[in-house]
């Protein structure tokens, strides 16, 4: 448990300084590549919880220099949508990158390495199991 | 078994990848692409480089910036108001300096208007954009500024100020950072580009066009056309039907010259002309192949451009010195269209005032020994002539004194956002201008604004002015948009110069008529003498004051300077205020400005409750007539925010005016030309049984004066009870009803600041539209002592960006009529520490 907890702060800390130095499309690579690898339980769920982690702790940074909320209302104001959902969009949008990615490089990887499922965890049914193992295999 | 093996294998795939690709594939594509009006939302939520950013920018510069070009370091010191203090060697590194910080601040404005002057709006906008953008090219202002970018003297001062200029603009987009790029970018999804210098030019030509492109004629030739020459002559009239000229007359003020509005019946004449009144039909139904930019109707509507400015003599202030207040009304927005600033090269330049984000000059302010400020003067500088053409649909060649002339011919393309093309125009030229069309007719059209304004050239130059003569002589040059301008010297002289240059047209003809394009006899002969330019200097009145007022009575001048001038209520409200005022001070113009009184009202109101008495003794005032005129007798005819009675007077002025000028509607209703001027109406009230008064939609009855005015007071009150409910229950409070909004250009409330309360009503010294939308853009005051001090303020802020203390900060301040006062430190160390807000240092070299 605190080996994943660990992953995810490190996932997140590569999101934010990925973001910081590329741009926001270092998210779906990461999480693609977090998929890819396959590590632990939920990597699709670790990786969206990451990115979101990750973004929001910039935004959170930022806010001790600047006043995000007046962003926030100002955006959504553009927007014509409440104040609080630019922020939460700041958060789902990394998240469903992320996710998103990881689990598709995870469901394709198998089928990459040609290993007909073996390692099929990254397709979560919801079992736990140690890290890389994954739920048990369908055929 | 292992095929179904295989089947489940691919259908776990396929569900475990189908749904999270579809998902990516959204994700992905709403990341990259706009949606909508949704903006790419990677770039946009991006907390880096995103819009978050936005709330990390720094009013102030982090300094030294470097700009290429600059010969000694350039000390800037920021007030905290925002306004940036720049000492400079040399007048090149004082406008590089003002260039960096115009982009700075404002660089979304600076790209936004000179997109939309040169008509590129497409390329951020798309089809959406087209029609905005061909009426702007076809007007001819982007070929306007490139000729006079081409004619500049890039050798002389201004030519290099003004390379400069773009320098300073170019020194801050090359240095922007993703995480510096102002927030419309961001929401437009677009990048900021490169500053050329035509820019400069453009928006010159984009105030030209706000304030000079004023076309009577279209509405003179219906009117004539529908009921006679007459009749047209009168509610298009040349002079105004009271007077109260800028130039102070010998005779007493105000003069009511009437106005002579012949009583033909109306539907005779309409039947007389029934093919102009189908034409103005047609016209009114579809204005898509007008001249672009304006509506054709007739008479003007009064002009919402409601500047103001006076001078007073040491004679008659309470210190003995000069003071001067100008507040020029233009369209309000956020941010603001203008940007203040303190410029100061030692020996050559120290002035202070008001500038366009764009250009690098001083436009409204002051120095150390002189002040001015303008007001437009609504001089016609614009003609029509209807050309004969070899082709309509091609034209190579226009008929020309039975010569064939070629046509030069400009292609306009318009592109999207990619760069294509994505419609093209033709755009031609006779030696007169551009052609446009019009009810089937080729117009060209000659306007002053397109042959070479010299109008920031000459704000430039005034800027070093020493003294009013020499003001006045720089002036002189301007050429366009004429402007009205109030000017004061320490050594208290005061003057007022209505500068530009005034077109003479062909001996018996004025510029309300579409001239035959086929001869050159229908061609200016000429401009107007400087020497004759309407000019008054230290008057014996003691003081001067311009409000948009036809500059001269007609009386001592037969000059042709144009037609349909606003009634001067304001010019006659400031000039009874000043009359009555022997010991003006700066507290007194400041509230001058703001002042709730209305001299239409004045006109007016007496009127209404006057026909109201008679009808009454008559036996003919219904109820709420009575009543009407009982709440509006408590009126004291003032404008102030907690006034309850404004609201009913200007309900029934607005019931009156489509009583009075019915016979301008078309005979379905479907259509009217623009009302005639308030002075035409207010002249009227002289001649209770012209049939003008007649409503013909009452075929049973004929109207008089009373009895309309009666009416309309009535109505007036039933509208105002019907939406602000009864006069008891506190809802007809002025402030209540009538407020000033100041729109971002990208109309979002959230970044506009709508519904602030103002006192004024129409037709005061501060006047606000139903819209609210116009208003005094720049308030300032200055007094002219031995050392001089000004006072002002604008509505906004100096910031463009929305997250900024100085985005909005000066609004209160403007809504309550107040003014800040405005430092003028000699010396980067003059300001004292508690005013600083921050310190900039501008240096030569590449970043």
């Amino acid at each position: 448990m605190r080996r994943q907890l660990l992953a995810v702060v490190v996932l997140a800390a590569a999101m934010a300084l990925g973001t910081w130095w590329l741009g926001w499309w270092v998210v779906p690579v990461l999480g693609a590549a977090w998929g890819a690898a396959r590590y632990g339980a939920y990597p699709s769920a670790t990786a969206g919880v990451a990115a979101a982690l990750g973004w929001m702790g910039l935004v959170g940074i930022a806010a001790l220099q600047g006043p995000m909320g007046g962003v926030s209302r100002m955006v959504g104001g553009v927007l014509s949508v409440s104040g609080w959902v630019p922020l939460a969009l700041t958060a789902l949008f990394p998240a469903g990158l992320a996710a998103a990615s990881a689990r598709v490089s995870a469901a394709l990887m198998p089928v990459l390495e040609g290993t007909g499922g073996r390692h099929s965890g990254p397709i979560e049914t919801g079992a736990a199991g140690p890290p890389g193992a994954g739920p048990a295999e369908e055929d | 078994m292992r095929l179904p093996a295989t089947r489940g294998r691919w259908r776990t795939i396929g569900v475990g990848i189908g749904i999270p690709a579809l998902l990516l594939a959204a994700l992905l594509h709403v990341g990259f692409r706009r949606v909508g009006l949704v903006p790419p939302l990677g770039p946009l939520l991006d907390p880096i480089h995103g819009v978050w950013a936005v709330a990390l920018q720094s009013d102030v510069p982090a300094g030294p910036v470097r700009i290429p070009g600059v010969s000694d370091t350039v000390d800037v010191v920021f007030d905290q108001r925002g306004v940036p203090h720049i000492f400079a060697a040399t007048v090149e590194d004082a406008a590089r300096a003002l260039g960096y910080l115009h982009a700075y601040h404002r660089l979304f404005q600076l790209e936004l208007q000179t997109r939309a002057t040169a008509g590129r709006l497409t390329e951020w906008l798309g089809d959406q954009a087209l029609g905005a953008d061909r009426e702007q090219r076809q007007l001819g202002l982007a070929w306007a500024a490139e000729a006079e970018l081409a004619a500049l003297d890039t050798a002389s001062e201004f030519g290099r100020v003004v390379a400069a200029y773009a320098d300073g603009v170019n020194a801050r987009v090359a240095e922007l950072e993703p995480r510096d790029i102002p927030l419309e970018y961001r929401l437009l999804g677009v990048q900021p580009i490169p500053w050329d210098m035509l820019n400069t030019f453009l928006l010159i030509e984009r105030m030209g066009y706000t304030l000079s492109y004023v076309t009577p004629e279209f509405g003179y030739e219906a009117l004539t056309e529908r009921f006679g020459r007459e009749v047209a002559d009168a509610l298009v009239p040349v002079n105004a039907a009271i007077q109260e000229p800028i130039v102070p007359s010998r005779r007493p003020m105000p003069a009511i010259d009437g106005v002579a509005l012949p009583g033909a019946a109306p539907e005779e004449q309409r039947s007389r002309g029934a093919g102009g009144a189908e034409r103005a039909a047609r016209q009114g139904g579809s204005a898509a192949d007008d001249p672009p930019g304006r509506p054709p109707a007739g008479p003007s509507a009064q002009s919402r451009e409601a500047s103001n400015n006076w001078v007073v003599s040491g004679s008659r202030t309470a210190t003995g010195y000069p003071l001067l207040a100008g507040d020029p009304h233009l369209q309000m927005t956020l941010p603001a269209i203008w940007y203040e600033a303190h410029l100061v090269v030692p020996g050559r330049l120290d002035v202070y005032g008001v500038t366009f984000p764009g250009a690098p000059a001083v436009a409204i302010g002051f120095n150390r020994d002189v002040a001015w400020s303008f007001t437009n003067t609504g001089a016609d500088g614009i003609d029509f002539y209807a050309e004969t053409l070899d082709d309509p649909e091609r034209p190579e060649a226009y008929l020309l004194d039975s010569v064939w002339q070629p046509l030069a011919s400009r292609v306009e393309e318009y592109r999207d956002r990619s760069g294509s093309v994505i419609a093209t125009d033709t755009i031609r030229f006779t030696h007169r201008g551009p052609v446009v069309r019009r009810d089937g007719r080729a117009l060209s059209m000659r306007w002053t604004a397109l042959e070479g304004q010299e109008a920031i050239s000459a704000l430039w130059d005034i800027g070093g002015a020493r003294s009013v003569d020499e003001w006045l002589g720089t002036m002189l040059r301007f050429r366009a948009p004429i402007q009205n301008g109030v000017v004061a010297d320490r050594a208290g002289t005061i003057a007022v110069l209505s500068a530009g240059r005034y077109p003479i047209r062909p001996t018996g003809t004025d510029g309300r008529t579409i001239f035959d394009g086929s001869t050159s006899a229908s061609d200016w002969v000429g401009n107007l003498a400087s020497d004759r330019a309407p000019l008054s200097r230290n008057p014996t009145q003691g003081y001067l004051a311009s409000a948009n007022q036809q500059p001269l009575d007609p009386r001592a001048s037969g000059d042709y300077l144009g037609a349909d001038w606003p009634t001067p209520w304001r010019a006659m409200r400031i000039n009874q205020l000043l009359r009555a005022d022997s010991a003006v001070t700066v507290d007194a113009m400041r509230r001058f400005q703001t002042d709730p009184g209305s001299a239409r009202a004045d006109w007016f109101a007496p009127a209404f409750l006057e026909a109201v008495v008679r009808e009454s003794h008559a036996g003919r005032a219904a109820p709420d007539a009575i009543r009407a005129a009982d709440l509006l007798a408590e009126w004291d005819r003032r404008y102030t925010k907690g006034n309850e009675r404004a609201v009913l007077f200007e309900e029934a002025m607005r019931a009156l005016q489509p009583a009075v000028w019915d016979e301008l509607y078309a005979n379905d209703d479907s259509w009217r030309f623009g009302y005639p001027g308030q002075d035409i109406l207010a002249a009227l009230l002289a001649t209770p049984d012209n049939p003008w008064w007649d409503d013909r939609r009452t075929p049973d009855a004929v109207e008089t004066r009373d009895a309309v005015l009666t009416a309309a007071l009535a109505a007036g009150f039933r509208a105002t009870r019907d939406r602000y409910g009864d006069p008891a229950e506190g809802g007809w409070r002025w402030d209540r009803i009538r407020f000033a909004n100041v729109w971002h250009p990208l109309r979002v409330p959230v970044l506009s600041a709508l519904d602030i309360p103002i006192q004024g009503g129409s037709g005061t010294l501060n006047p606000s539209s139903g819209f609210g939308t116009h208003g005094a853009s720049w308030r300032m005051v200055v007094s002219l002592g031995p050392e001089i001090a000004a006072w002002g303020v604008y509505p906004g802020g100096q910031s463009g960006n929305p997250l900024s203390r100085w985005y909005r900060d000066r609004i209160p301040k403007w809504s309550a009529g107040e003014l800040d006062s405005l430092p003028v430190p000699a010396s980067p160390e003059a300001l004292g520490d508690e005013l600083v807000a921050g310190r900039l240092q501008v240096v030569g070299g590449a970043r």
